[in-house]
């Protein structure tokens, strides 16, 4: 049985399996750390791999309890989000297409179409940009 | 977490294979008041290791561990049980949301044929406007014992 949790001096590791834990529910739980210890996480092979190290006088192991409190967390709020989405998700595009009507044509547009046509291209290019990041 | 308690050791509580997912994170997170607790394990053989928290027993723990799993594999069968009944629902209440949507909506006021009609029937009633309940006599000329107002 490999141990999940190893207490050093000063610092403490933790082996979470990736098949339970998605990454950002632990960056989430190392956001809730910030100030009070420097957090390393490493995934590898379906495991990852999280070190704590305190920048106070907490405990090690108190650090690897609130990691794991607020990782759990995150993780179990996000999965009932998704087993909530096959409600959620028509209820919700049905009010944002009910609130968001659709947007009245540019007048200029109307006027030139050669001002709507350089409007795509532009558009167009950014969105091409945005999706290469 | 500063204690003077004694902290025991980490224990482990394996679940049945192919445990519902939900069901076991569900587990863990309320056992998060006894332990901290990790869940873990592949190949559908699930896990809960728990360190329990200062002053608390671990096989108390591990008791609650089970206890709590049989009560979420309850709520998940019956949350199972539901979901077509819920989904079919929602699709109506979308489909009776969009109808209400799309139905005219009724004007203000009256149309001016019904307005004619109730403007002739005050005029009718003469003073509706002093005793629009058309009662002739007020409530504290009766109490006085007088008589009624014409």
């Amino acid at each position: 049985m490999k141990d999940i949790l190893t207490l050093e001096a000063g610092s403490a590791e933790l082996a979470l399996s990736a098949a339970w834990y998605g990454r950002p529910a632990l960056e989430a739980a190392a956001a809730a750390l910030a100030g009070r210890a420097y957090v390393s996480l490493v995934t590898a092979r379906g495991t990852h791999r999280v070190t704590l190290r305190a920048t106070g006088k907490a405990s090690a192991r108190g650090l690897a309890g609130e990691f794991l409190d607020e990782a759990l967390n995150a993780q179990l709020r996000s999965e009932v989000v998704d087993a909530a989405r096959a409600t959620t998700g028509p209820v919700l595009a049905s009010v944002f297409t009910a609130g968001f009507t659709a947007v009245p044509k540019d007048p200029l547009e109307e006027m030139d179409p050669a001002v709507a046509q350089a409007r795509a291209a532009e558009t167009a290019a950014l969105q091409a940009r945005a999706r290469a990041r | 977490m500063p204690s003077g308690k004694a902290r025991p050791a980490a224990l482990r509580v394996p679940l049945p294979a192919g445990a519902p997912r939900l069901a076991v994170l569900q587990t863990a997170y309320q056992l998060m008041r006894s332990a901290h607790v990790v869940v873990g394990g592949t190949g559908g053989e699930p896990f809960l290791e728990l360190h329990p928290r200062p002053g608390v027993d671990a096989a108390a723990a591990a008791r609650e561990a089970e206890a709590v799993f049989a009560a979420q594999l309850a709520r998940e069968a019956v949350r199972a049980a539901g979901a077509s009944v819920r989904a079919e629902l929602t699709r109506r209440m979308l489909g009776l949301a969009g109808r209400a949507a799309a139905r005219p909506q009724a004007s203000a006021g009256l149309p001016p044929d019904a307005a004619a009609r109730v403007q002739a029937l005050l005029a009718e009633k003469g003073q509706w406007e002093a005793d629009p309940s058309a009662i002739k006599t007020v409530w504290s000329d009766l109490k006085r014992g007088g008589a009624p107002r014409r």
